[in-house]
This record gives C-alpha cells, sequence and structure tokens, in this order.
C-alpha cells in the first residue's frame, strides 16, 4: 500500500548512502595475470579491420565457446582516430573478463601491434594475417590456437575478491522522465556506497551534460580535474555547434526521448547527472577509452551519448561491468560486459520485461526510497559480478560500436 | 527592487499556491500522480498512465515532501509534464531546481508542458 512519505524518509530518499566495509560486497571473479578481475571468461576472436570480420566469424563457428566481434573499421585511419582504434582494440582484449584473444588481420603489421599491446598485459594471446595466407589456411591455424586457448580457459576457477576488485561503468539510455526520477538516483546511490568502498567507477556522455555542465563540474575532485572538464565538454560542444544544421531536436534528445516527456537537453543533462549521486567525487577526466590510473575513485570519461559507442569505449578501459538505466527501454548490450538494466516506468517494466534485470518502478508509487534501490542495485550487481546472466547477455544482445573521431584517409 | 521581491516571492509561494488542498492523507493508499523534485519547479512530472483533462492530480514535492494538490488541463501521458504555476512567454522553466529551457508561448498553471511550448536555451 502507498503510504506519503515522512520528512524524515524524504532525507533518506536524496543522500543516505551508508559505507559499509568492503568486505561486504565481495564476490568471486577471474583474477588475470596483470591483477585485475574479470566476471565472465570469454575466450574472442577479434578483427584488426572490417575485412577480417569474416574469418574471426569462422573460427568462433568452428571453436564452441568462442566470440567473435566483429566491426567496422581499422583501415586507412590515421592521427588520433587510428591511436583510438588501437586503443579500442587493445583495451577489448585486455578486458578482464577476457581470458584469452585470437587476433585476425589482413596484413601483419597492425595485427602485430594490437597482440603486442594485449600481449603487454601478459593475457595469452595469437595474431594471424590473412594476406599471402587467404581466409581458408588462416582459420584453420587460428582455429585450433583458439581451441588451445578456450580449453585452457575453461580450467580456469573463480576466487573471493573484494569490493575495490570491480570496475563498475554507468550509462543511461532512451531516457524520460522517470529515469530522472527513479532510475538514475538509484545508480547515484549506488555510487555514493560503493565509493566509499574502494570501486573503481566511470561515467561519460560529454555532450549529455550540456545544461548541467557547471553543476557537474562542481562534482571534480579538484580545481585542476575541474579545468580539465570544462575544456573536455566545452570541446565536444563547439563540435556539435560546428557541425549542427538545426537545434539536434531530431537527435539530442532522440525521438524516444520526446515520447517519453523530455523536452530539452539541459533537463537531459540534469537527469543524466542523477547517476553520480551526491557525495562522490570525480578525481581524473579520462580521454576515450583511457584506463584509470589514478587509483579508486569515480572517474569521468569523455565519450559520445550513443549507448553502443559508450559501452564500447568503457570497456575497452577495463570495466568489468555496466550499469544502465533506461526509462523508455534501450535494449543494449555488449559482447565483452555484462550490462544490467534497471527502469523506474511501470509501462517499460509491464511491456518489455525481458530487458529489465532490476525494477525500481516502486520509487514513482512512493513505495521505495533511494537508499533501498541503491542496495538492490549492489545486490543485482554482486550477483552478475558472481556470474549470474544479465537479460541482455541472455538474449544475446553483444553491441560493439567503434568510435571515430573523423573520415579515414 | 519592488520587481526583485516580488519574483522572490512567486518562487517562495508557488508550491504553496497550487497547494489549496493540501492533505496529509491525500496519498494514502493510491499514491502520488505527479512528482516534483524541487520545490524551486515550476513543472512536475506525472508518474501514473492516462491523466485525462479535468482530472484533480495530487503531487508529491521529492525534496520537502510536501503535498500538492492540481486541476490537469490537457490529456498528459505518463512522463510528460505539467505546469505548477502560470509560465509567462520567454519565461525561464524551472525543473530539479535549474533553468531547464524557455517557455515559448505562455502556459497555465495545470496544462502539458513540452517540446511544443518549451525550448532549449543551448542548441
Amino acid at each position: 500500500m502507498a503510504q506519503r512519505v515522512s520528512a524524515k524518509s524524504a532525507k533518506s530518499r536524496r543522500g543516505a548512502a551508508t559505507a559499509r566495509p568492503g568486505g561486504a560486497l565481495s564476490f568471486m571473479g577471474y583474477r588475470r595475470e596483470n591483477g585485475r578481475v574479470g566476471v565472465r571468461n570469454h575466450v574472442i576472436a577479434l578483427p584488426v579491420d572490417d575485412l577480417s570480420n569474416a574469418a574471426c566469424e569462422a573460427v568462433a563457428n568452428n571453436i564452441k565457446g568462442v566470440l567473435a566481434i566483429p566491426h567496422s573499421y581499422g583501415r586507412l585511419q590515421f592521427g588520433a582516430d587510428l591511436e583510438l582504434h588501437f586503443r579500442t582494440m587493445i583495451g577489448t582484449g585486455t578486458n578482464p573478463n577476457v581470458a584469452a584473444v585470437v587476433v585476425i588481420g589482413i596484413e601483419p603489421g597492425w595485427t602485430k601491434r594490437i597482440v603486442d599491446g594485449i600481449r603487454a598485459s601478459g593475457k595469452p594471446c595469437e595474431g594471424f594475417a590473412i594476406e599471402g595466407n587467404g581466409d581458408l589456411q588462416t582459420i584453420a591455424v587460428a582455429s585450433r590456437k583458439a581451441k588451445e586457448f578456450l580449453q585452457k580457459a575453461s580450467e580456469a576457477q573463480r576466487e573471493a575478491c573484494r569490493a575495490d576488485d570491480l570496475w563498475v561503468a554507468v550509462k543511461c539510455g532512451e531516457s524520460d522522465t522517470t529515469s530522472g526520477l527513479a532510475a538514475n538516483p538509484t545508480v547515484g546511490n549506488f555510487i555514493d556506497k560503493v565509493d566509499a568502498v574502494g570501486m573503481t567507477t566511470c561515467f561519460g556522455e560529454t555532450s549529455e551534460l550540456t545544461g548541467a555542465e557547471q553543476v557537474c563540474a562542481s562534482r571534480a575532485a579538484s580545481k585542476e580535474v575541474q579545468k580539465k572538464f570544462l575544456k573536455t565538454w566545452s570541446d565536444y560542444n563547439e563540435m556539435i555547434l560546428r557541425n549542427k544544421t538545426n537545434d539536434l531536436s531530431d537527435s539530442q534528445p532522440t525521438k524516444g526521448n520526446i515520447a517519453g516527456g523530455l523536452t530539452t537537453i539541459e533537463e537531459k543533462a540534469f537527469g543524466n547527472l542523477e547517476k553520480i549521486g551526491r557525495k562522490a567525487k570525480f578525481v581524473d577526466v579520462l580521454g576515450d577509452g583511457e584506463t584509470p590510473s589514478k587509483g579508486p575513485g569515480l572517474y569521468f570519461m569523455n565519450t559520445s551519448s550513443a549507448a553502443a559507442e559508450c559501452v564500447t569505449l568503457q570497456a575497452a578501459a577495463g570495466f568489468a561491468v555496466h550499469l544502465f538505466p533506461t526509462g523508455q527501454g534501450n535494449v543494449i548490450g555488449n559482447p565483452i560486459i555484462p550490462v544490467i538494466k534497471l527502469t523506474g516506468n511501470p509501462r517499460t517494466v509491464r511491456l518489455m520485461s525481458e530487458h529489465i534485470d532490476l525494477d525500481v518502478s516502486d520509487i514513482l508509487r512512493g513505495k521505495m526510497n533511494f537508499d533501498k534501490a541503491g542496495d538492490a542495485l549492489i545486490d543485482i550487481t554482486m550477483r552478475v559480478a558472481n556470474g549470474r546472466l544479465t537479460c541482455a547477455e541472455a538474449l544475446g544482445h553483444r553491441e560493439y560500436t567503434l568510435t571515430k573521431l573523423y573520415r579515414s584517409a | 527592487m519592488r520587481r526583485k521581491a516580488a519574483h522572490v516571492e512567486t518562487k517562495i509561494c508557488c508550491v504553496q499556491r497550487v497547494c489549496l488542498d493540501v492533505n496529509a492523507g491525500e496519498l494514502d493508499g493510491v499514491g502520488p500522480q505527479f512528482l516534483v523534485h524541487n520545490s524551486a519547479d515550476t513543472v512536475g512530472v506525472i508518474v501514473v498512465e492516462d491523466v485525462r483533462k479535468g482530472q484533480s492530480l495530487t503531487g508529491l514535492v521529492m525534496d520537502s515532501d510536501d503535498t500538492v494538490t492540481l486541476k490537469a488541463l490537457d490529456d498528459i501521458p505518463l512522463g510528460h509534464k505539467i505546469a505548477l504555476k502560470n509560465i509567462k512567454h520567454n519565461e525561464t522553466v524551472v525543473k530539479y531546481g535549474h533553468d531547464i529551457g524557455r517557455a515559448v508561448a505562455p502556459i497555465s498553471l495545470g496544462r502539458h508542458v513540452h517540446v511544443h511550448n518549451v525550448k532549449t536555451k543551448r542548441w
């Protein structure tokens, strides 16, 4: 039965994040060669370029349990865009949810660069080039190596790990006004609680902070980080102003956002910012796909606000679990990291339940506060870290989308 | 000076003004039909399906736990906004206690607030 929430619980709804000892958030994970902890044990077939997708898919078809990660780029890129491509490929292979990697490229040069980058983490990785061999011979030798990697990985055992071993990224999508009222502040409550026990977390979506950028900047841990954030936001906004042909009302907010009641980018931005809670300060500003290097804490990453682009970059940076609040029902997943979906929209819960890992619509009914919702999110996150498959994993959502900074040469 | 004072008063009183039917027991058993993030907000969010024109609604202000009631002047879908005061053309619309855009038409208390009467100030 709904009850009028007392003034006392209004306070707890807003802010009370109870610090817990790190041990209370323990989970069973896979500790990798570089010390990082994964929650999945994938062996992947990673193409260097679009031309090598078919060979990677053939390897995954031959060796049951190997996962191919096809994508659209990797040819004639240059400068910062090429660096981002390598960072994303190497980061994907290095992610602790990945046990071993077979890399296939059209030629040996860039293939070797990616193999060397992944091997720097100590992870088993082997590269194969198609030119001079053809698809069939490449697939045969790569399949033998993939089989060896897979059988070895299948013997890996989970071990007890602590909260500060877990890296969790957040991003919202197909948001509506219920996102800002319920699902996003639930993630915010999670962030405040796990920040207190040394978890490493990350939010992004640079353009989607427009209107709330000053409030976001005030959450930086130092003046230096604040300055770096505002420069990053401002550069992104200038790119939008340079290229826009209208007020972006067909793109940002999206058609789905508008159908769900969001009217302006400013409104969307304040709802988005609810995801970082009330207490945590962000300790650094990361470039696209850049791995955190300042220890535990909350990080901001410069990303697009498109769901798959953002999640792909966060996974490449090494985040092992993703929290994805949605309003209207974004169905995104990722090939290597579990994406946990939550919503406060009762209609989405009713019509799209197969996509929703956590229902927080009781917040809208005044029956659940943020503290309770945040605890429920911690609970499902730890269950997923222990091995429970997310809705997106069960449904086969493996969106892997590269961020491209400009046209290829 | 006088105008400024009047503005401040409007802001402080806006919740009280729509709050004429405050009743502590209003939400018992039914839950709010709309939620307001912040006491300074000039819009609330409908959180139930099928709000009809003429319907009396009860809302909850989340940062103060005040209960407010008003009458919807439009059909308003789940997740869409309702005006908590009369908003003038070009006036800033406030949600989360912050500026979320400007009214591009006058909006009466109880009306549907969305892309037809509010625009971004940014892009």
